[in-house]
């Protein structure tokens, strides 16, 4: 019995160094030095012992991949937040937004920053992708970029299944809007629309599926995803690309150069996002009208381009393109086996030249599309052209030719399959962009207004 | 086995070891393929048919002659003149939007399709005619739309006995 309390005495004593050991494993391990601090910090070893000064440079990557990564963390904090409040069925879900919106006590920040993060994340993936495409960093990193393809593609599933849960009247019409779309996707279309929707119209079974993929199996996708990504960066060998002489091959160790960095990078993206929200609150829409679209009924910015799409032909904007985008990303890192010019922006001098051709010939062929479609009017070619060749005489079908151009002409011109791929994809990018921001200008009856004319009203 | 013998054999699954590997992946791989299709299977909904297709869309004397209705709930219009009593849907057939009246017709306000009065398509992107669906007056004096029977454009009926095999459907 002594030997007990003796025993627990001593423990208890001896307990603040005790918690300072068993809390802080290894310390005696790797001590203070740098690579101590990186070997017992679960955040620190990700991380390589040193990098270069290159990978050290703001210009090198621009830290999108942290942005991203941050933005998603917020994402994460803020959607938890949120689910306190909100209810995901159809008669209520309305309300509780609402409630979050006007009464709860920092709802609207919230709301706001969650809104404003998962912006924040589909722009910085988005770049992220161009960067990583641009210098050719897929090179000898395929299954990486595959996993990256993968993350980007699961963060349009969360923008997607989060934009229904409001129940408001945009969600409601951009999701029934989008099952039908998936009735031109030929084999898995009809499969996944029932997956989707778990009946024949959007309604309480397909609210509570879109919430259960939003809050649940969406991201927990994404956070299995994101460790391999950041693994594989490790695995692979850091950043794409040797150093030049001199400077810029020296080798820093990362703690504290590199940590500190993409600390402060983060901090910076969460002060930033958290100032936007305070300004700017994230809408709530007109409540729901399960048989009456608004006049224009738009999609989200994100999905702009493919509305704008559809409005030329469903097949093509639902299916052909997306798929042919998908394909072409996928396929890429093997296409693609250069090693001239890897991890500078847009590779060789020929390359750069090649790709800014081949951006300014894709403004250009938009604009002239642009033009003769709307001056013609869709009319003039439906009339004309029966019922298949409207599918394949648009703009939409314009920019696939002209991003095969695009890529043969750069190929021949260079002999380079990276300047070939990257002319195309850029080709792709612009007119993407350019269709997004036709989209941004229609108005009632989908018809396009320049921003500073005024639309008609509308009964 | 000789050194030779082993270089002859790589790549082939040459020894016990080899199988028993070899058959273990293939059994975790089984496993897994499993419960992710059980799993799949739960999530596929049994659909069932939903609201029914043939409904009434209200007392014959409600329509007055030479117009068109809108049935909100069905999403369908309702036309009556002299010919009698015709339907035809009001959904979009490029995506699903509900048209809306038009000076011409009817537009969708989602993508720009337009059609003439008669669900015919003008321009953009609908590729189909809005459909047509069999129409009649049951004995009862309500109208009823059977949107499973797709008839030609502007078909109108005025009584059950125009309805060819037809029994009154009323009941």
């Amino acid at each position: 019995m002594k030997g007990f309390f003796s025993a627990l005495w001593g423990n208890l004593s001896g307990l603040p160094g005790n918690l300072r050991r068993g809390l802080r494993p290894g310390v005696a391990e790797g001590g203070n030095s740098a690579a101590g601090r990186l070997r017992r910090s679960f955040a620190y070893h990700l991380h390589p012992l040193r990098v270069t000064r290159r990978a050290l440079r703001a210009s090198t990557t621009l830290g999108l991949g942290v942005v991203s990564l941050t933005a998603f963390l917020i994402l994460g904090v803020t959607g938890v937040l949120l689910m306190i409040y909100y209810q995901p069925g159809t008669s209520d879900a309305y309300a509780s937004m609402q409630d979050i919106q006007y009464a709860v006590a920092m709802g609207s920040f919230v709301r706001a920053l969650h809104r404003w993060a998962a912006y924040a994340m589909l722009v910085s993936i988005l770049l992220h992708l161009l960067r990583v495409a641009s210098m050719g960093a897929y090179r000898g990193r395929e299954l990486n970029w595959l996993v990256g393809l993968g993350l980007g593609g699961l963060a349009l599933g969360l923008a997607f299944t989060g934009y229904l849960l409001p129940w408001d009247q945009r969600s409601y019409w951009a999701v029934r809007v989008s099952a039908s779309m998936l009735d031109s996707v030929p084999l898995l279309g009809l499969a996944v629309k029932n997956l989707m929707l778990g009946g024949q119209t959007v309604g309480q079974a397909a609210l509570l599926r879109f919430y259960m993929l939003h809050v649940a199996m969406l991201p927990a996708g994404m956070l299995a995803l994101i460790a391999v990504h950041l693994w594989r960066i490790r695995r692979d060998g850091g950043l794409a690309g040797a150093p030049e002489d001199g400077e810029d091959s020296e080798l820093l160790p990362a703690w504290p150069h590199l940590v500190l960095r993409e600390a402060l990078l983060m901090l910076w993206v969460l002060v930033v996002l958290a100032a936007v929200a305070a300004l700017v609150s994230a809408p709530l829409g007109a409540p729901v009208d399960v048989h009456v679209p608004a006049n224009p009924e738009k999609a989200p910015w994100y999905f702009l381009w493919a509305q704008e799409l559809v409005s030329y032909s469903a097949r093509l904007g639902a299916f052909v393109i997306p798929a042919l985008l998908a394909l072409g990303l996928v396929g890429l890192p093997f296409l693609d086996r250069e090693d001239e010019g890897v991890g500078r922006w847009f590779g060789t001098r020929n390359c750069r030249l090649a790709v800014l051709l081949s951006g300014l010939g894709a403004i250009a062929a938009l604009a002239l599309f642009e033009v003769f479609y709307m001056q013609a009017g869709p009319g003039v070619f439906f009339k004309a052209l029966g019922t298949v060749w409207p599918d394949v005489v648009n703009p939409g079908a314009g920019m696939i030719v002209v991003a095969i151009l695009a890529m043969l002409t750069t190929g021949i011109a260079t002999d380079s399959t990276r300047a070939a791929f990257l002319s195309g994809l850029v080709v792709m990018l612009i007119m993407l962009l350019g269709f997004t921001l036709i989209g941004v200008c229609r108005g009632p009856d989908w018809v396009f207004y320049w921003p500073w004319e005024e639309w008609p009203g509308v009964v | 086995m000789g050194k030779k013998d082993r270089a002859k054999d790589k790549g082939r699954v040459s020894s016990r070891r080899d199988f028993l590997a070899l058959a273990g992946n293939l059994g975790v791989c089984a496993c897994g393929l499993a419960a992710a299709g059980l799993g799949a299977r739960l999530a596929v909904p049994e659909l069932r048919d939903g609201p029914p297709h043939k409904f009434p869309v209200g007392p014959a004397a409600d329509f007055v002659s030479g117009t068109l209705t809108w049935i909100r709930d069905r999403e369908i219009f309702v036309v009556h003149d002299g010919d009698g009593f015709g339907a035809f849907s009001s959904r979009c057939t490029h995506l699903g939007c509900t048209v809306k009246r038009s000076t011409e017709g009817f537009y969708c306000p989602c993508h720009g399709a337009s059609y003439d009065g008669q669900g015919r398509v003008m321009t953009g992107p609908a590729r189909k005619n809005l459909p047509w669906y069999l129409t009649w007056v049951g004995s009862g004096g309500r109208v009823w739309v059977d949107t499973d029977q797709v008839v030609d454009r502007g078909r109108k009926n005025a009584n059950k006995e125009t309805v060819t095999g037809r029994d009154d459907e009323e009941t």
